[in-house]
Parts: C-alpha cells; sequence; structure tokens
C-alpha cells in the first residue's frame, strides 16, 4: 500500500553487504533459498537484482520467483553457477523487488486485508579450498 | 568445499616440537648434555662448540594425520582421505615446531673443580591446540543445524628468542652432581592465546529461515613484536638486534641433578625454563567477547525510509559484543619441560678392556627416560627407553624407543664420535619411518660439532 492506502504493483527493498575480494579464488557456488507464504488471492512474483556501484543492474536471479495466491510455504533454491560467480564480485547492492500482478476479477487489495505475504530466505556460500 | 587450506597449513609443520631431546639427553657426556640437564656430569677439562654448529636442532609434529594419510598415491581419492583423515581427528590435536641453533658455546673447569659452562642459542617455538570443532567448521561450514562449534580448546603461542645463559655443575661428593643454569632471554616476538570459550552455532529461526549464535565468546590473544606502529624494518639485522638484547628481556633458570644410587644404577633429573619474559615492546592484545544472535535482515520494503541494513546489523553487533585492543604489557612464561632418568650401566670395565676410551666404568648402559612440558598451552609427556653403548674407543651410540603423543613407534639413534679434540654427535628419531617420512606423525634431529679437551690424568 501506499501512504494513500492505494494498492500498489511493485516494491522494492536494498541492502549492502560487504563482499570480500579474498574469497573470490575459493567460491564455487552461492545457493538462495527463499521460502514464501501466500494467503493473498493474488499472485505475486519475486526478483532479485545484483546493481553495480553505478546502480546499473548487473545480474538478474533466474528464474523470477512466482508465488501462486494462497499458496502454503513453499520453498524455492535457486543457484548462481559458478560461470556468473564474477557478478557477485562486481555488485555493490542487491535489490528485492515484489510485483504484485492484477486481480482476475479488478478487485484491490485494501487497508482492512489481513492476507499475508511472508518471505523468508538465506543464502549459502561453497568454497573449495584447492587452490594453495 | 572448505578442504584444502586447513590441511597445506596443518601439514607444513610436519617437521618439529616437544622439545623431547630423548636421543641427545645423559648422552655420551656431551657438553649439550648440560642445556639438557645442568646438573649432568663432564669430564672435560674445557670444550668449546663450533660457532654456529655446535648444535642445530630441529623438532615437529602433528598428532592430527600425516601427510601421507593424505597424499598417498594408493588410488583413494584424496577427498575421501581427507574425509577420513577428519573423521579420526581427535578432540583436540595439537601441531608444533622448534627450532635451535646455538650460536656460541663453550665451558671449562674451574679450579675448585665445577664446571662452569656457557653460551649464547636461538630458539623458535611454535604450538597450536586445534579442537575439532573448527576443523568441522572450516571442512563442512555451518551446515550442521544446532551444532555447536566451540573454541574452548583453542591455544596456540609461537615465540622467537635470543637466549645467554651461564650454568655450574658442581660434585657434591661421590654420588651427587648437581647444577643449575641462568639464562637471559630476549624475545623477537611472541604470540600467545589461552583460556578461549565460546561457541558458534546456527538453528531453525522464526522470521527467517537461520538464527545465527556466538554464544558467550570470550577471546584473548596477546601479541609481542608483530605489529608495528613505526616505521621499523623487518629485516635480518632487525631480528640479530632483538635477539641480542634489543628485544623484549626476560629471566629463566635450569636445575639438575645426577645421583648414583650405586655403582651401576644412576637417577638423574631436571627442570629447564623456569622462566618469564616481560612484554613490553610493540605489545597488542586482542580482545572479542559477548553474545550475538541474528536472524539476518527483516526487509521492510519502505522506500520513504529506506534503510542500511548492513551498517545497522554491524552496529548491533559492536553495541552487543567487545573488540578491543590493548597496549598493555604483559609477562609471559615460557614452557617448563622436565626431564628424569633412571639407568643401570653394565658391561665391561675400562680396565679390563681392550679399548682405553677412559669414560665412566662400563660400556653399555640401559635405562628408562621421561619427559614433559608443562605450559598454559599444552602439556606433554614422553616415555623412553635406550640402551647406550661404546662401539670402540672413538664412538658411542645410543638407541631409543619413545612413546608419546604422535607415536607409539619412535625408534631414535644418536652417534658421537670423538676423535683426538674432535667431537661430532648426530642423533635423529623416527627412524622407522625414514622408508616413508611422509608418514610420520613427528620427527626431530640435532647436529654439532665440538673441541672437547680432557684432562691428561
Amino acid at each position: 500500500m501506499n501512504d494513500f492506502n492505494q494498492e500498489i504493483r511493485f516494491t522494492s527493498d536494498f541492502i549492502e553487504p560487504p563482499i570480500i575480494d579474498e574469497s573470490k579464488p575459493y567460491l564455487e557456488k552461492v545457493e538462495f533459498t527463499v521460502i514464501t507464504k501466500n494467503t493473498f488471492n493474488r499472485n505475486f512474483k519475486l526478483s532479485i537484482t545484483f546493481y553495480d556501484a553505478f546502480g546499473a543492474p548487473i545480474y538478474v536471479l533466474q528464474p523470477i520467483i512466482n508465488v501462486p495466491e494462497n499458496s502454503p510455504e513453499l520453498t524455492k533454491i535457486i543457484e548462481i553457477p559458478k560461470s556468473d560467480i564474477p557478478f557477485i564480485y562486481n555488485t555493490k547492492y542487491f535489490g528485492f523487488t515484489i510485483f504484485l500482478s492484477p486481480s482476475n476479477d479488478g478487485s484491490v487489495i485494501s487497508i482492512s486485508d489481513t492476507s499475508k505475504f511472508d518471505l523468508k530466505s538465506s543464502a549459502k556460500l561453497f568454497f573449495n579450498y584447492r587452490k594453495i | 568445499m572448505r578442504k584444502c587450506n586447513l590441511f597445506i597449513f596443518l601439514l607444513v609443520f610436519v617437521i618439529g616440537y616437544t622439545q623431547n631431546k630423548q636421543v641427545l639427553y645423559d648422552f655420551a657426556g656431551l657438553p649439550q648434555t648440560l642445556l639438557l640437564n645442568p646438573g649432568a656430569e663432564v669430564e672435560n677439562k674445557f670444550h668449546v662448540g663450533l660457532p654456529l654448529f655446535s648444535q642445530v636442532s630441529a623438532q615437529g609434529g602433528f598428532t592430527g594425520f600425516s601427510t601421507y594419510d593424505i597424499f598417498a598415491d594408493n588410488g583413494i581419492d584424496i577427498n575421501d582421505k581427507i574425509k577420513a583423515a577428519v573423521n579420526k581427528y581427535g578432540t583436540a590435536e595439537f601441531v608444533s615446531f622448534n627450532q635451535q641453533l646455538e650460536v656460541l658455546s663453550g665451558g671449562f673447569r674451574l679450579p675448585n673443580n665445577d664446571y662452569l659452562s656457557f653460551g649464547f642459542y636461538e630458539e623458535v617455538d611454535f604450538l597450536a591446540k586445534i579442537p575439532r570443532d573448527m576443523v568441522d567448521l572450516f571442512y563442512e561450514g555451518n551446515t550442521v543445524i544446532d551444532k555447536r562449534y566451540s573454541i574452548k580448546r583453542l591455544t596456540a603461542r609461537a615465540e622467537m628468542l635470543g637466549v645467554l645463559h651461564a650454568g655450574l655443575s658442581k660434585k657434591i661428593n661421590e654420588k651427587w652432581n648437581v647444577g643449575a643454569r641462568a639464562k637471559i632471554y630476549s624475545s623477537v616476538f611472541n604470540v600467545n592465546t589461552k583460556s578461549n570459550s565460546g561457541s558458534f552455532y546456527t538453528e531453525e529461526g522464526t522470521n527467517n529461515i537461520y538464527r545465527q549464535h556466538l554464544d558467550n565468546v570470550n577471546f584473548l590473544m596477546q601479541t609481542s613484536g608483530i605489529f608495528f606502529h613505526n616505521e621499523e624494518e623487518i629485516d635480518a639485522s632487525y631480528v640479530k638486534s632483538k635477539l641480542l638484547f634489543g628485544g623484549n628481556l626476560g629471566f629463566g633458570v635450569d636445575v639438575g641433578f645426577t645421583h648414583h644410587y650405586s655403582k651401576q644404577w644412576t637417577i638423574t633429573g631436571s627442570i629447564l625454563d623456569l622462566g618469564f619474559i616481560n612484554n613490553s615492546k610493540n605489545v597488542e592484545t586482542f580482545i572479542a567477547k559477548g553474545d550475538y544472535e541474528v536472524e539476518g535482515v527483516q526487509l521492510i520494503f519502505d522506500s520513504n525510509n529506506p534503510k542500511n541494513y548492513w551498517s545497522d546489523l554491524k552496529g548491533e553487533f559492536d553495541n552487543s559484543t567487545v573488540l578491543d585492543t590493548l597496549y598493555k604489557n604483559y609477562i609471559s612464561f615460557r614452557p617448563v619441560k622436565l626431564n628424569g632418568s633412571v639407568s643401570y650401566s653394565f658391561g665391561r670395565k675400562y680396565d679390563d678392556c681392550r679399548f682405553l676410551i677412559g669414560q665412566g666404568l662400563y660400556t653399555n648402559k640401559m635405562g628408562f627416560q621421561l619427559f614433559s612440558t608443562v605450559g598454559a598451552v599444552h602439556s606433554y609427556l614422553a616415555g623412553t627407553l635406550f640402551y647406550e653403548r661404546w662401539i670402540n674407543k672413538y664412538l658411542q651410540a645410543k638407541l631409543t624407543y619413545t612413546v608419546d603423543p604422535y607415536s607409539f613407534s619412535n625408534v631414535g639413534l644418536g652417534l658421537s664420535a670423538k676423535i683426538g679434540i674432535v667431537n661430532l654427535y648426530f642423533t635423529a628419531d623416527n627412524l622407522l619411518s625414514l622408508n616413508n617420512i611422509y608418514n610420520a606423525k613427528s620427527a626431530s634431529f640435532q647436529f654439532g660439532l665440538n673441541f672437547i679437551f680432557k684432562n691428561k690424568n
């Protein structure tokens, strides 16, 4: 909802974690786990985008996560393959964007709606220290 | 995953520690035995060691596994071998290295028949006790939910120092010989960490997938001569100046005795390095303590009020924990070494022998030795059975069998040859591993050259 309690179609937030270059030669794989639960009768899409220091998007985690309406707890694991690891080290911050799909009947979410959209996430980093 | 680095780090130390010189101890009346027991008996008029070559010594080991366990060419995948090594890793294993270089060594008999010996040596000593929890964390990451990775058993020390020493060996009567040695230490650097506590663990979260905990962490590491705030250049002349009394100074003593319980039974004992170093130059102490738990970042998607999540997280962490650096002097204690032996001498007496080797009454000696180090970082105990024999009038040999935390099959050999005034000796242990040195968990050697002058009578 916006300041006028009107439905908005998307919202974003950003996080700027420090990325340590020393781990670069050893990082083998990154695994994002996203757990969602949606009691709205509307579909959501979740996109995770990597931005460089100039604010330009350089990588979008694929696939974009689709969260169906009224869905129970769903777990989605997305892997960043080794070939895409260099994007992480060029990343300044990560953007999380939630898109709200239009309803089939034209209804909108109201301020009194008690439905919830839960989002939990984690990232697993896999290192391989074969290099000496 | 997190595999090879730790192993390489551990494996590079597979040459030296414990300072157990079980072959050299009480061997052949060598001047160097006075460094292991200032109450040892020597029959010299005077001696002088060849500068820099009177004793070169290196010892070391790792109790966890050997190089061969990991790199053996036996058709087994290296990852399986690493996994097997991690599986058999104990609660805490230790890795160590000790090196000594005797720069100057000499001694002479005083008019009252006491023997005064003195010298200067350089020593590097490293010991770290690595808890299994740290190996597991490195190897598998924090992938095991609710498993506590504790630093409780993490201890380490490392130092480099120069030691100027002088000692007196005094014969009280036919049964007793006692001795003492005073030492001035000059430390180039010292690092130690001990009495650490606390753990790290991950559990299922409530608002997020995982919750991470730092639980009652209390870590302290003292350093001197490691971090510098001026433009001091670290080169050979710097190290030399610190070794030669320009470093952090300290004082220590050794005491020892030899007791002839009967004509053939002898008991010896010594306590070495009862001493301390006052660390006051280039001192830094690092402290980390506190509790902290975090469930990750809770995104609020409020574009009107953007948050710097990471900075907030760091602020929370800083408020919950203490990460501090102190610049306060501290005292470090040298690891105390204890030696003891019981021996029985037998065989032909010199007078009845065709060899005129002029050393003692018997050609054979056998017995038992005990060695122990007592220190805040680690204590260690080793037992040795030995047999010593004059091979001919020029050559003495000593064979040892040692049981210690590294191995139950450590066989050592020492040879000491004396032709005229020239004495050359060499000792080494873990000889059974010579056909495959990579399979040894520890190894040591000492060698040196002395010029020994004896009374003509």
